[in-house]
């Protein structure tokens, strides 16, 4: 049964572990969610910045076709032309990352000293193609908007003479499109703030010329229309300043060497970047230019406050979910063994007292038998019996009874033990009842030559208990006192009443018991050694029964005694 | 009620003490049926007035118990019941009471002398 119960405690045990298994699990995944998400979110992030700059290039594209096409209808035009055709679109105005916009002529080696003379005439009377030196073709920058100081340095600046500028510029004329170059220093840059820059170039073919086929478009190149961006300028403003607080990114370009140039960073990218928060790359390919976006950011700043905490929410409440779960498993289980412990119970005891009624039928019923037919002889109602018969008939009765008594008193202590006996209380008036017992036992006292003194109070004395079973104890003390006194001894029985309980003193001047016995007198079918107790019949119940049944009642027996002085037993019942 | 000539009928199945119950009754003078279980004592009893019943509980065919809840004569014609059983559980006492039992004796109790005397007394007593 105590397994049973303890038991209880291992399915509940198993289904906590179940759950806290699934709840860890559900928290990991959520954790890698998170991350996963935040990277989302940080990915989402070099996606806008992608999108902003092919939008951009996508415009610049737009503005320098629409110069093509006006280059490509005016056979020949002016430095005053290109400037009012470039304020007419206003490409300059509209993004600040244009640091200029200009044209580029293409000039055989043939041409090239008519060119400068007529530029020189034309453009700017210092006008010369430079790096000096010959080279196979030119492609000298002939105009350049918005002038000044800067941008007229510029001008003359043979850009196929530089191989990163004459790369882009092939591309575009071979494939009749926009292309941009790698990272270039610029040649208008100088002092502290120089930037890297990007060109992007169109080409510009002549006119009606077939350009169906490279080597078409190679023959038939005329110039080209390029854009100058700062990038800086260029890459600025494309997260607004909130974002910019909550995010780092840098933007860089990688040259054809797969060298990496950062173009920009933003301001607090550094910053981002050391807290080794959430990070994501993302490279982009760009009218024949390779870039790459790193995007940075701490998530706390950027995710809401209850998605950083669904981790920790799944795994407070889980947990809680889970001791939930266990405890009313545990409470069910343990309902439910209670039940089933409890059903057992009283299957044993009906079983017990089931065994016990068919014993005591079954081993009364012979000794009753030779009661009535002993008692039949004794009692004279088969005629006369001889005194010598009539002594050892007596005798054979007794035995008889005694057997009976032992019988009776084992199955009331076994009933009594198993609690199957119940208390059946009510106000008993002691006094009579200790009367009564006297006068049962007067002639058992008188043949041995006892004197009984009784002393009783004057008021009535009320006890609520089992008259019974109370009765059998005082009955088992008084025929104990007269029983283990030697004849002609003094037997006293007293009742006396205290404010707290009911005290009543059972004394004799008998044979008394040692110290060292008094533990084992009220143990079961444990009978001390005395004077007398080889020739006085006795079961070793009868205190036995008497301390239960004072113990049922609430109450307590007390023993002074000393060998060969005599015995008092105080039976204490609370009032 | 001329006491010499009640009848009692003893229902015992143990034959030893069936046989005892008689001679200690005859002996003092009553007239005695007798039966060894409850069915048997039915029968006996719708053919025969009987003033008092000795009724013993645990018996084969029918126990004593079944017998109480069976016994239904006419209310005047009702004999007295005495159990005289070896059981002592109070389950059994109360049962036997509740079912109209009018003495309920433990055999291991009584000396004939005292079965005489109960006897008498229940017989004695207004119901």
């Amino acid at each position: 049964m105590k397994f049973l119960r303890d038991s209880v405690l291992f399915p509940p045990a198993i289904v906590f572990v179940a759950i806290m298994i699934v709840v860890f699990s559900s928290f990991l995944v959520s954790l890698d969610d998170r991350r996963r998400e935040q990277e989302i979110v940080a990915a989402d992030y070099t996606e806008i910045i992608e999108n902003s700059v092919r939008q951009r290039v996508e415009v610049f594209e737009e503005a320098l076709r629409s110069e093509v096409g006006f280059v490509t209808v005016n056979d020949a035009f002016s430095k005053e032309d290109w400037r009012l055709s470039i304020e007419a679109s206003q490409v300059l105005d509209r993004f600040p990352g244009i640091q200029g916009i200009g044209y580029v002529d293409v000039v055989t080696p043939s041409q090239r000293e008519a060119y400068e003379q007529e530029a020189k005439r034309t453009v700017d009377s210092d006008f010369s193609i430079y790096p000096k030196g010959e080279r196979d073709v030119y492609a000298a920058v002939r105009y350049l908007e918005p002038q000044s100081e800067r941008s007229n340095a510029a001008i003359g600046f043979d850009m196929f003479s530089e191989e990163t500028r004459r790369a882009a510029m092939s591309a575009a004329r071979d494939n009749n499109d926009v292309f941009i170059t790698s990272p270039v220093d610029l040649i208008q840059e100088s002092g502290d703030d120089r930037q890297l820059g990007l060109l992007l170039y169109a080409p510009s073919y002549k006119n009606s010329a077939k350009i169906d086929t490279i080597e078409q478009r190679r023959d038939s190149i005329d110039g080209y229309v390029y854009i100058v961006l700062r990038t800086r300028d260029f890459l600025s403003n494309l997260l607004s300043d909130k974002e910019l607080d909550s995010i780092g990114f840098n933007f860089y370009a990688i040259d054809k060497k797969n060298e990496n140039h950062i173009l920009y960073e933003s301001s607090k990218y550094q910053e981002h970047v050391g807290k080794q928060k959430v990070k994501s790359d993302r490279l982009m390919s760009i009218k024949g230019a390779q870039f790459g976006i790193t995007a940075a950011y701490d998530p706390s700043t950027v995710l809401p406050e209850s998605f950083t905490a669904r981790s920790s929410t799944i795994l407070f409440f889980g947990t809680l979910l889970a001791l939930l779960i266990t405890g009313v498993t545990y409470l069910l289980l343990r309902g439910k063994a209670n039940e089933l412990a409890l059903s057992q119970e009283r299957t044993i005891n009906d079983a017990k007292d089931s065994l016990l009624s068919i014993a005591s039928h079954q081993l009364r019923t012979p000794a009753t038998g030779v009661k009535q037919y002993l008692g039949m002889v004794l009692q004279g109602f088969v005629g006369d019996v001889s005194t010598q018969q009539k002594s050892m008939l007596e005798k054979a009765y007794e035995s008889n009874e005694r057997q009976l008594k032992t019988i009776n008193d084992v199955l009331f202590l076994a009933r009594l033990e198993s609690g199957r006996i119940v208390l059946s209380k009510n106000n008993i008036d002691v006094k009579a009842m200790i009367h009564s017992i006297v006068e049962e036992q007067k002639d058992n006292a008188a043949a041995a030559g006892h004197t009984v003194k009784v002393q009783l109070p004057e008021k009535k004395v009320e006890v609520t208990m089992d008259e019974h079973m109370m009765r059998m104890t005082f009955e088992n003390l008084l025929s104990n006192a007269i029983k283990y006194t030697k004849n002609g001894g003094k037997v006293s029985i007293a009742v006396k009443q205290t404010a707290k309980d009911v005290r009543i003193v059972v004394k004799d001047n008998g044979v008394g018991i040692a110290v060292v016995d008094e533990d084992k007198l009220f143990k079961q079918f444990s009978r001390i050694k005395n004077a007398l107790s080889k020739s006085v019949s006795g079961t070793g119940i009868g205190l036995y029964l008497a301390k239960h049944i004072v113990d049922l009642h609430g109450g307590e027996i007390e023993l002074e005694s000393e060998q060969g002085k005599g015995s008092v037993f105080t039976v204490i019942l609370p009032r | 009620m001329d006491r010499k000539k009640s009848t009692i009928l003893v229902v015992e199945d143990e034959s030893n003490l069936n046989e005892a119950y008689q001679v200690i009754l005859a002996n003092s003078g009553f007239d005695i049926l007798t039966s060894f279980d409850g069915q048997e004592a039915l029968d006996i009893l719708a053919d025969n007035p009987v003033d008092l019943i000795l009724l013993d509980l645990r018996m084969p065919v029918m126990d004593g118990i079944e017998f109480l809840k069976e016994y239904s004569p006419d209310p005047k014609k009702r004999a007295k019941i005495i159990v005289f059983s070896n059981y002592d559980m109070q389950k059994e006492i109360e049962e036997a009471y509740s079912l109209g039992a009018d003495k309920y004796i433990l055999k291991s109790w009584a000396s004939p002398k005292e079965l005489i005397k109960v006897v008498n007394d229940v017989l004695e007593s207004q119901s």
